[in-house]
């Protein structure tokens, strides 16, 4: 009697608890299309998952608002979005799950420090190979940089679309406060030792006037790229290759290195250099412009409207302005070149619709239509996006944050700079000059190809081992001797065996 | 008895200048964060902001409080909170009873099930498959079902529910209570501060956790206020370059982040003072022998 | 014969028990259904597994992973460095919630005590992104702590730069951070205590750290005992977070844990697999010491987890 009983209770439960498992609850909005990307049967349907977390205004989301309306009147492509996280890594995660159950895209972009993944996953067959089929598409085609394209082949075959960043490739410049080189008499620097100089006098002759010795010479932070320029004077970007002798070879284990290391330590043992470089992060990096203490330091070429206007706010007479990088001893200057992309467009193996896709691509590289985002169309356009005020545009800031998903709309970027757009972000921050100056300086990373698989394997060791003994001998914890050790161990932990590779496929490219 | 009385008193004080030091210690980085939610971003950015707003604006918080996902994902927190602390509890209180009687059968495999699970699992993948089997996924129920009981929990209610004496037990039994009355009249009762402790801890818990939000749920009117909050720095601050819309989102892009920590924080710090309230002391062993 | 009376014997417990087990039956489907169905992914630290593949159809590689990571430099740097600041966690750290309950338990004035113990749980809430970066400005050469040191006339220290002092901040400032939170639990079980118990020992003439000692910490050792065990079985897992806001190449040498190993090697391919075996490695070395902290505290006398 019991037993039967206790039986039929738990098959109850078991029951609820199944029940319970399927009904699902508030808020599932169940009729809207999309949400669950799965390859599209429709031919003219392309299921997109992106990087989201915009905010919309009442009624809108990333499938229902005017741009996305209007552009698929205009392709005839109906796009539908998964809105994706907003962090890189989660939408990566997000990504690997929906490869796990078997529920791919047709459509994703990749970040570009993905780079490895999407190659990784192109050997296994989950994207789609495009060479050959690119060719029809003109303004696509248009759009990339031929060396772009090295980043996304593997065995001859193509296997995404580099996509630029609408500051093209330009990263960083050298800026300096001509008001305090005004006050110490002093020209602006071109060479390694003038900068020197102008960094010494900066720290002890008070240039901004107020008694303490509370100025800076040269700052730097934890992430050494971004003080390239004093790499860059002697021909070498760390974590970069250059070309030796007909041959890529890493720029960390030259020689050329070595003196700029050599160099730099130098800077630190005579206090030039900020001494709390190796603990501070990017944010205090940029406090010490945004309150006066430094006066000269390396920054992203949009800095004018962040650390160098905050400057500004702070102190009315602050006048930035941007100067070439240093020249050093062997005549060489420059900072770090970005790569021709920021990321890939990749599509899945599975997609039936490539034609929509690639259409919707094209589309989207022709510098008008991009317009049609950035700057509005028909009534979102002109005095609601931007006005008009003597021959220049200025944009309607109110406008271009409450709509500022459309820009996520944007797939592509063409390879003509925007530069109304750089206008019309403030004419004042002068960003077309920044840009154009940025790249002039920047010196690319000769190796322009997909990890290969040793450094797949060993570069992250590499990359600490280089972090270590570079902060090490520049601080003078290790001596500047130490960088042959160095040398050696980098070459015995599978340096040897990239340099064979990257050796290669140089010849190869050749 | 003067001298125990005046020792006694030099040992409250020292004690409480000790307290009140940690607490302040504590409190350094609250208000700090709070500042800088009050702050203008040019005095954030030019480190000038410590525990009280230079610049005070409003700005931040305007922009938060208007809008309309903002109310939506805090109401789906509170619906995921509540529901999800009410199953918790319901669960950890069944088990940690039962297996907190020492005679069970099949207790220490139970146990030894349980603790097992702490160290092992399948990941995220196997996990996020299992959803999908179950139709689970985009519902509130993938937030809820995943962490239905925590084991840690478990093992300390169990403990708790092991203190009581048995004697109490057995005169319930004798007065022929079943195990259900035991449990609801006896047991909760006289376990109210360890269980106002783990109903906090399971509601932080839901409170707090995004990860699960992120990877299973694609609706947008779904996500939880962490998501939401989350979404809305990270977006600010992969936007430092002009691919995007910060332009006058510069100005607040530091103290929106702030602002979004104290919204996240305020609620936990509210709803302590309603778990303080059962850490009664000694509660009625004799009162409930009714 | 030996069936019959077994299943005899189980009818006899069903029936007496059948409400305990019917108590056990969602909770312990919970765990089968959300915790040992799962289970299976535990077979992806011996694969080269890719999500593109699943796991059927990832290959099979044994020991790989857990080869690698033995095998690497890094390895011993990483280990002991994981063990270490474990162990200082957990001499330093452990008990400091417990002095805090017992402190807060003294306290007679209402509003002190309930603004005290919101104050200090409160840290708990922000991350390690919030509160790192809070640590290392107060620790900055214009930081509180050097500001102070300058007042006193001495030269301004780059804490974090420094191999000395590194893993004391990671220690201090966890301490910091989490015993408010963690001191939740104690006040609980100090608040079970009968206090029938204090008032017998105050009338034989008993003072307060008497109180303490001998009635006090002997109700709360189980719990005490638990939270402990429970806390060897993570002792391998830091988190990456804390340790990954706060160090920086002049201190990996004693900075660098597990976590953060894992964190930059696996951002590459296979990094299911390589963090899972790693994670496997943490976990079991976690259940060995729970079953050894657990068999010693029983023999002691002292309960354990089961």
């Amino acid at each position: 009697m019991k037993k039967r009983t206790l039986i039929s209770i738990l098959l109850t439960a078991v029951l609820a608890v199944s029940a319970l498992a399927g009904c699902s609850s508030k808020g599932g909005d169940k009729a809207e299309n999309g949400k669950n990307a799965s390859p599209s049967s429709d031919q003219t349907t392309v299921k997109a998952f992106i990087m989201g977390g915009a905010t919309f205004p009442d009624g809108e989301d990333i499938n229902h608002n005017p741009w996305m309306t209007m552009l698929r009147e205009e392709t005839g492509v109906d796009l539908q979005i998964q809105y994706g996280p907003a962090a890189a890594d989660e939408y990566m995660n997000k990504l690997n799950l929906m490869l796990a159950s078997g529920d791919i895209p047709d459509l994703f972009i990749i970040p570009s420090a993905n780079q490895s993944w999407l190659m990784d996953n192109a050997k296994l067959g989950a994207i789609m190979r495009l060479d050959g089929k690119l060719d029809a598409y003109a303004n696509l085609m248009n759009a990339v940089y031929p060396e772009a394209w090295d980043a996304v082949t593997y065995n001859g075959g193509i296997y995404g679309v580099p996509v630029l960043a609408d500051g093209n490739s330009a990263t960083d410049n050298v800026y300096i406060r001509k008001d305090w080189l005004d006050k110490l008499k002093l020209d602006v620097p071109k060479t390694l030792d003038e900068f020197v100089k102008v960094a010494k006098a900066f720290k002890e002759q008070d240039p901004d006037g107020n008694g303490k010795a509370d100025t800076l010479g040269l700052i730097a932070y934890d992430n050494m790229l971004a003080w390239s320029s004093l790499f860059g004077a002697f021909g070498v970007i760390p974590g970069y290759w250059v070309e030796k002798n007909g041959t890529l070879v890493p720029a960390d284990i030259q020689p050329e290195m070595k003196d700029a290391l050599a160099y730099i330590h130098q800077l630190f043992a005579d206090k030039v250099l900020d001494n709390e470089w190796p603990i501070t992060k990017k944010a205090a990096y940029e406090e010490k412009v945004a309150n006066g203490k430094a006066g000269l330091y390396e920054g992203s070429w949009a800095a004018a409207r962040s650390e160098i206007q905050t400057s500004r706010q702070n102190d009315p007479k602050a006048d930035w302005i941007a100067i070439a990088p240093p020249v050093g001893p062997g005549g060489k200057q420059g900072v770090f070149g970005g790569p021709k992309y920021k990321s890939i467009i990749a599509i899945s193996s599975k997609a039936k619709n490539v034609d929509a896709i690639l259409k919707l691509l094209d589309w989207q590289a022709v510098p008008e239509n991009r317009d049609k985002f950035v700057f509005g169309f028909g009534q979102y356009g002109e005095n609601f996006m931007y006005t008009k005020k003597d021959g220049s545009i200025e944009l309607n800031f109110d406008n271009h944050n409450k709509y500022g998903y459309r820009q996520q709309l944007m797939f592509m970027q063409p390879k003509e700079l925007n530069e109304q757009k750089m206008e019309a972000l403030g004419p004042q921050f002068k960003l077309n000059d920044m840009i154009k100056l940025s790249i002039q300086y920047g010196i690319p990373n000769a190796f322009t190809g997909a990890p290969t698989p040793s450094m797949v394997e060993n570069q992250s060791a590499l990359d600490k081992l280089r972090q270590e003994t570079f902060t090490k001998i520049i601080i003078g914890e290790l001596p500047v001797s130490a960088f042959d050790d160095f040398v050696a161990s980098y070459k015995a932990k599978g340096g040897d065996k990239i340099m064979k590779e990257v050796a290669d496929w140089y010849a190869e490219k050749k | 008895m003067r001298s125990a009385a005046l020792s006694d008193r030099i040992g409250h004080a020292a004690n409480l200048i000790l307290l009140a030091m940690m607490g302040l210690v504590a409190l350094f980085p609250f208000l700090h964060v709070l500042s800088q939610s009050l702050s203008s971003h040019t005095a954030i950015v030019s480190g000038r902001v410590t525990v009280y707003p230079v610049g005070l604006q409003l700005e931040a918080y305007h922009q938060l409080l208007q809008d309309r996902a903002f109310y939506r994902s805090f109401g789906v927190a509170i619906v995921r909170t509540v529901l999800g602390t009410a199953i918790n509890m319901t669960l950890t209180c069944l088990m940690a009873y039962s297996l907190s009687r020492k005679h069970l059968k099949g207790r220490g495999l139970i146990m030894n099930m349980v603790i097992f699970t702490m160290i092992f699992n399948g990941g995220m993948i196997p996990t996020f498959l299992l959803l999908k089997q179950l139709h689970l996924l985009d519902t509130l129920w993938s937030l809820i079902l995943p962490s239905a009981v925590s084991a840690f929990n478990l093992i300390l209610l169990k403990n708790f529910f092991q203190s009581i004496p048995e004697s109490l037990v057995e005169s319930a039994r004798i007065d022929g209570a079943g195990h259900g009355v035991i449990l609801w009249r006896l047991f909760i009762p006289l376990s109210l501060p360890a269980m106002a402790t783990l109903t906090l801890f399971y509601a932080v818990m839901h409170w707090n956790t995004y990860f699960d939000a992120v990877m299973y749920i694609n609706n947008p009117k779904l996500l939880p206020l962490q998501v939401y909050l989350r979404n809305v720095i990270v977006l600010n601050d992969s936007n430092m370059n002009v691919t995007d819309f910060s332009g006058a989102t510069l100005i607040s892009r530091e103290s929106l982040k702030a602002a979004t920590i104290i919204a996240s924080v305020v609620p936990m710090i509210a709803v302590y003072p309603f778990v303080q309230h059962y850490f009664v002391k000694g509660v009625m062993l004799g009162a409930v022998k009714e | 014969m030996k069936r019959g009376v077994f299943v005899k014997g189980l009818e006899k417990t069903l029936r007496a028990d059948w409400m305990l087990y019917l108590f056990l039956v969602p909770g312990v489907a919970y765990f089968i259904i959300f915790k040992y169905l799962p289970m299976y992914g535990v077979v992806i630290a011996f694969q080269d597994y890719s999500p593109f593949l699943g796991i059927s159809g990832s290959e099979f590689v044994g020991w790989k992973h857990f080869a690698r990571f033995f095998t690497d430099d890094e390895f011993a740097t990483v280990f002991r460095n994981t063990l270490l600041i474990s162990l200082y966690k957990l001499v330093f750290g452990f008990p400091v919630p417990i002095l805090l309950a017992l402190m807060l338990n003294e306290v007679r004035i209402g509003w002190f005590k309930k603004t005290t113990q919101t104050l200090l749980y409160i840290p708990h809430f922000f991350s390690w992104v919030i509160f790192g970066g809070i640590v290392i400005q107060v620790l900055s050469s214009t930081g509180i702590v050097n500001s102070v040191l300058q007042l006193f006339g001495m030269e301004p220290v780059l804490f974090l730069a420094q191999k000395e002092y590194f893993r004391s901040i990671i220690v201090i400032s966890d301490i910091v951070k989490e015993s408010g939170w963690a001191s939740i639990i104690y006040l609980a079980a100090i608040a079970g205590v009968d206090p029938a118990l204090y008032e017998a020992a105050r009338m034989d003439g008993a003072k307060k750290r008497h109180e303490i000692w001998h009635i006090t910490l002997p109700c709360i050792s189980s719990t005490i005992m638990i939270l402990l065990i429970l806390r060897l079985g993570s002792i391998l897992e830091l988190g990456v977070q804390q340790v990954f806001m706060l160090y920086n190449p002049l201190v990996y040498e004693v900075g660098d844990i597990i976590d953060t190993y894992v964190y930059r090697v696996g951002l590459t391919e296979q990094k299911y697999s390589f963090a899972t075996a790693v994670g496997l490695f943490q976990s079991v070395v976690g259940l060995i010491l729970i079953y050894l902290a657990n068999g010693l505290a029983k023999r002691f006398g002292k309960g354990g987890l089961w």
